[in-house]
């Protein structure tokens, strides 16, 4: 059942772009773009910081979330369950607290436009102008 | 110091949660735990399986036992600013001694002024292992519970003290590196189903350097552990009383002291994870300058396969002792009732010195399903090579005889851990 929702997910999705995730920050942040391993190492939990040393909030959705495992797969190539095992070994040691957690996409927008920290990852859209895209990221099952 | 650590922590601990009321302006909480429930069925009537030493009850001749591997850990941590966070981690689960103060495994501040910089005070996790972090945390870890050969003399859960950590990125690698300072006390309890029970009372120091790199994980843990308690007096003073007829028993005497000695981890872990194949490994060295806490080195090895959902994985390891089995033999030539006497003093002493030996190698196989989020049930088979004179990890069924031939145990585990 998982599956056929991350396929549809993954149908309704993809365009010709192959772009189909974004990764939002507040339109405020100085920064206008990051690579990938940045963003690699702000959602697992390696750095608490953008590359300018700012404080950064990673925003992450509900865990079962489809949008979710496809974001973390592309990202980073595991596996949700993978990611959430990693994710113990961090919050339970007390190293980072876990990223708050949403509901969908425009919870999420709506929580970066109010917070200069945040980052985080919505399917593609168009934004409204308090957020601004600092990378896009081709969807992998 | 020790108690004063000790007596600030639990201090520590109930401000932590005093203050995670909605007064307190700009704090933002985070509430997360663990459970595993486990059970676990041994073959072997006359060694029952424990988890680690600090259990006094475990599964024999084909007997089920769940309480060794089943717990429930409950955690909050509050953040005030990206500088300043708390945590406090309750676990319950079947101790020796099961108090509230035992239960507090983590209650830190944790100050970080750059990112990259992290400083700890409290009571937090003893990092001298590879999995010393999250041991309770069955969903983190690829097994039903971490390595017996090795992990069966992890005792030390947490310690009251401080922490500092800097992360170093290079290129694309992350190094890590940790300086820790406690005081930490464990129970161990003196045989199966026993109530009785010796306290160790410890100070640790050590450092941590660890380095990140694509699939690679490496690490190296060096860490001196104190003994402030004093153990083995009523023996030693025994053995005083009788030096006049036993000179010898003398040299044996400082085996027994406990006070102002230590003992040294040396520590290698190398892991590797590229998603499909995984593969985990770690060595430590046990030196140890009392007799009363066994020199060794131990050893696992796991490598695994994810397939989805399913992840199956073989796993093997060893214990050694580096010190040989002691024999003690009493003076001949005493009238009775003096040499018996002479003689149960001898065995006791025996016993003591030998008693904390571990030997044993280990090979098994097992299966992980992700069945649904955060939840994950495994099944385990392992088959346990223990020599008859190193059964520590284990505890004797009958206390009353020892263990005269090398031992084998099929131990069947199941879990289902999962994260909330």
């Amino acid at each position: 059942m998982r599956k056929l929702l991350l396929i549809l997910f993954a149908l309704t999705f993809s365009g010709p772009l192959q772009a189909e995730i974004l990764v939002i920050v507040n339109a405020s942040n100085s920064i206008t773009t990051l690579e990938q391993k940045q963003i690699v190492d702000l959602f697992m939990g390696r750095v608490s910081a953008f590359p300018n040393k700012q404080p950064a909030q990673p925003l992450d959705l509900k865990t079962g979330t489809p949008q979710r495992a496809i974001f973390y797969k592309s990202l980073t190539g595991k596996s949700e369950a993978q990611v959430d095992a990693y994710w113990a070994t961090l919050v339970f040691a007390g190293r980072m607290s876990p990223p708050k957690q949403f509901t969908d996409d425009s919870a999420l927008i709506q929580a970066v436009a109010h917070e200069p920290a945040a980052i985080a990852y919505v399917s593609r859209q168009p934004l409204p102008k308090n957020v601004k895209v600092v990378m896009e990221l081709a969807a992998r099952q | 110091m020790h108690s004063v650590f000790r007596r600030y922590s639990s201090l520590l601990a109930c401000v932590l949660i005093a203050s995670s009321t909605p007064a307190v302006a700009e704090l933002e909480h985070r509430f997360s735990g663990f459970a595993t429930l486990g059970i676990a069925i041994n073959d072997n009537p006359d060694l029952a399986f424990r988890r680690d030493v600090t259990q006094n009850n475990g599964a024999y001749e084909n007997s089920a036992y769940w309480k060794n591997d089943s717990l429930i850990g409950v955690q909050w941590q509050g953040r005030w600013s990206p500088e300043w966070e708390a945590a406090v981690q309750l676990v319950a689960k079947d101790r020796f001694k099961n108090t509230l103060e035992n239960s507090i495994e983590w209650a830190f501040l944790r100050y970080r002024p750059v990112d990259g910089l992290d400083i700890r005070a409290g009571r937090m996790g003893a990092d001298v292992f590879m999995l010393s972090d999250y041991l309770q945390v069955g969903y983190a870890i690829p097994w039903v519970r971490p390595p017996h050969d090795y992990y069966g003399i992890a005792s030390l859960y947490h310690f009251d003290g401080a922490d500092i950590n800097k992360r170093f990125l290079l290129g694309d690698a992350t190094l890590n590196l940790k300086a820790f300072y406690g005081n930490s006390s464990e129970e161990y309890p003196l045989g199966f189903q026993s109530e009785r029970s010796t306290s160790f009372d410890f100070d640790v120091f050590g450092s941590t350097a660890s380095l990140e790199w694509s699939a690679w994980k490496m690490r190296y843990t060096y860490a001196r552990v104190s003994v402030n308690s004093d153990q083995g007096r009523a023996l030693r003073n025994a053995l005083q009383q009788v030096t006049p007829y036993w000179p010898d028993a003398a040299g044996v005497i400082p085996q027994l002291e406990t006070t102002g000695k230590h003992f040294d981890y040396d520590q290698f872990g190398l892991s590797y994870d590229n998603n499909t194949w995984w593969m985990h490994s770690e060595y430590v060295r046990l030196a140890s300058n009392l007799g009363l806490i066994a020199d060794g080195e131990h050893f696992y090895a796991s490598l695994g396969r994810r397939f989805d959902d399913i992840s199956v994985y073989v796993i093997t390891g060893y214990a050694e002792p580096k010190n040989s089995v002691i024999s003690i033999s009493p003076p001949a030539g005493f009238p009775e009732p003096l040499a018996s006497q002479l003689n149960l003093l001898a065995n006791a002493t025996e016993r003591s010195l030998n008693g904390v030996r571990i030997k044993q190698k280990s090979y098994g196989v097992g299966t992980r399903w992700d069945f649904a989020s955060k939840m994950a049930i495994k099944l385990q088979v392992e088959r346990f090579d223990i020599d008859k004179t190193g059964t520590n990890l284990w505890l004797r069924t009958d206390p009353t005889t020892s263990i005269t031939e090398d031992q084998q145990a099929t131990l069947v585990s199941i879990a289902l851990d999962v994260l909330f």
